[in-house]
């Protein structure tokens, strides 16, 4: 049986706890999530998302419940070294986390948290090389400002920044926001590399495209609570779940009710759909 | 009536290597809504930037309205010019959504008797007046977006600019803002909109497709997006009915040599299924 990575029992977190501003972000969490695989995490805006990968990345302690994150447990009373602990296993990239670039050149950028754990040189360098590879950054490009960068290349400088720690988790929040298509594809592409390797990934994101080719497991999160955590096809035939939290199917499934017949296993993506509708047109064709 | 005219414009940011963005000619008419297209490094943002003042072309003239864009005229041209930008939570500074459209009239020193007013109808305009209480921190994305654009609004500029407004918002609110941007465009707003969703971009009046700091091309919307080598090169996400199409001729069917926005794609398909009474 595969191990567990992430653990959460019964986790609620409030901000502003204690004070007349307090809000719930999340309540009553409880899932677990294996090693080496592929969540995506999807809900509205304000849906607590943000809330609970903060709590996964060890930035937030849970105000009520445990969170245990590859072995290591989180509650209200833990210190400030236990949160350390989790947070230098996971690694989080923000949503435009090029907006946090501020080194001179790229490698520097890459090389800043190495350097502030006291590697060798050596080790440095070869590990700064390794990242910027694994997110294909041009070679041309190590030694430029960030800020001479397209918006695609300084999203890969900062994953790359993140890579570089070598993470046995990777939190992505909304990594494709404002990349064209082949620049997601790409970093799409980079992800499963990474997930193949063992890296266990968590990924925000809206777009259900990506839920349905990429990701094994999806979680919905819907008013600070856990609505659903499965396979992505199941939920994404669970329209009323869907509807209930404000989340459009894929377009694949919209375009499906459509154009296939009622009662039709609806495919989840557009290749597919366009398969099932290929052998029909050509059927068509043959009858007339 | 123009409302930009940009003339053999050329930027190159300080210190960098290369232009920016290369001997650029660009018309827009009042109340058009202009999509800009491009991957990303294609010179967009330079545009947005150049056209709002926040940097003045290396070489060439660009005018809004009757007012030329140079260090001299920056109050005038960014009282024309609006901008909301990708992430709607940098742009708030007011503890109340109403707060926040108010803070951009005082900075104009609009008569206080005046503001409620201007607030209101804003608020209306972008479906948030019930919200005016409201702190933009507690608000979803969306709906963060929509006070941006009220805010902006508030100022009444003559032309809207949306940088990749809808970026990191989930399908259905992007789907709101296009349907606000339809409706603003219908009451003679100018509005010019990057994005890389053709699926928004099909919505257009006129698209203007840039490369590499060069336009590639500019016309129609329909004639622009039709040209499929050139939507394949901008690396643009496809609206699900042209993606449909795509895969459908590759599976060997014949489908039209036109671009179709999905509503349309579905109708061409629905006939070619005999769903269609």
């Amino acid at each position: 049986m595969a191990q567990t990575a992430i653990e959460f029992n019964s986790v609620g977190y409030t901000y502003h706890s204690g004070t007349s501003l307090a809000s719930s972000g999340i309540r009553d969490v409880t899932f677990t999530i294996p090693s080496g695989s592929f969540t995506a995490i999807i809900g509205q805006t304000g849906s607590g998302k943000s809330t609970l990968v903060n709590l996964i990345a060890g930035l937030s302690k849970p105000t009520t419940g445990e969170v245990t994150v590859l072995g290591q447990s989180l509650t209200k009373q833990s210190n400030k070294a236990q949160q350390a602990g989790i947070q230098q296993s996971v690694g989080y990239v923000f949503q435009f986390p090029e907006h946090q670039l501020f080194a001179n050149t790229v490698w520097d950028d890459v090389a800043f948290g190495p350097r502030n754990l006291g590697w060798s040189t050596a080790k440095i360098n070869q590990q700064v090389q390794t990242a910027l590879e694994q997110v294909n950054f041009p070679t041309n490009r190590y030694q430029q400002s960030p800020l001479e960068l397209s918006g695609g290349q300084q999203r890969l400088a900062a994953i790359a920044g993140v890579l570089v720690m070598q993470p046995q988790i990777l939190i992505l929040d909304e990594p494709t926001a404002g990349l064209d298509s082949g620049a997601s594809q790409r970093l799409l592409l980079l992800l499963n590399q990474l997930h193949q390797a063992g890296v266990t990934i968590i990924m925000i994101t809206h777009h259900l495209e990506y839920v349905a080719e990429h990701a094994d497991r999806v979680m919905l999160m819907g008013d600070g609570q856990l609505q659903f955590a499965g396979h992505p096809q199941e939920l994404f035939r669970n329209a009323e779940l869907m509807k209930h939290n404000h989340v459009l199917p894929p377009a694949a499934v919209q375009l499906g009710q459509q154009l296939l017949p009622p009662g039709t296993n609806l495919p989840l993506s557009l290749n597919e759909l366009a398969k099932k509708l290929a052998t029909q047109l050509k059927a068509g064709e043959q009858d007339e | 009536m123009n409302v930009i005219e940009a003339h053999d414009v050329s930027f190159t940011y300080p210190g960098a290597n290369g232009t920016a963005l290369r001997n650029l000619d660009l018309i827009v008419k009042a109340g058009e809504l202009l999509a800009v297209i491009g991957q990303n490094g294609s010179g967009k943002s330079t545009l947005v930037q150049l056209l709002s003042g926040l940097q003045l072309p290396s070489t060439g003239l660009i005018n809004i309205g009757n007012t030329e864009v140079n260090d001299r005229n920056l109050a005038s041209i960014h009282q024309q010019v609006g901008i909301v930008f990708q992430n709607p939570g940098s742009q708030f500074v007011g503890s109340t959504v109403a707060e926040d459209v108010a803070f951009g009239l005082e900075n104009r020193q609009v008569p206080s008797d005046e503001m409620p007013a201007i607030i209101k109808r804003c608020l209306q305009v972008v479906d948030m007046w019930e919200y005016r209480h409201t702190s933009p921190a507690t608000l979803s994305g969306g709906q963060q977006q929509r006070v941006a654009i009220a805010s902006v609004l508030a100022l009444q500029p003559k032309i809207l600019i949306l940088d990749e407004a809808t970026s990191m918002l989930d399908p259905l609110a992007r789907q709101q803002i296009m349907n606000l941007l339809v409706n603003l465009r219908q009451q003679g707003l100018t509005i010019i909109m990057v994005t890389h969703h053709l699926s928004e971009a099909e919505q257009a009046d006129r698209a203007l497709a840039l490369n590499n700091g060069e336009v590639l091309a500019e016309g129609p919307v329909h004639a622009v997006l039709s040209q499929q080598k050139l939507v394949q090169q901008l690396e643009l996400h496809l609206a699900p009915g042209e993606h449909l199409l795509n895969q459908l001729q590759q599976l060997g069917i014949s489908t039209p040599d036109r671009y179709l926005t999905t509503e349309e794609a579905v109708q061409w398909l629905k006939q070619r299924l005999n769903l269609t009474q």
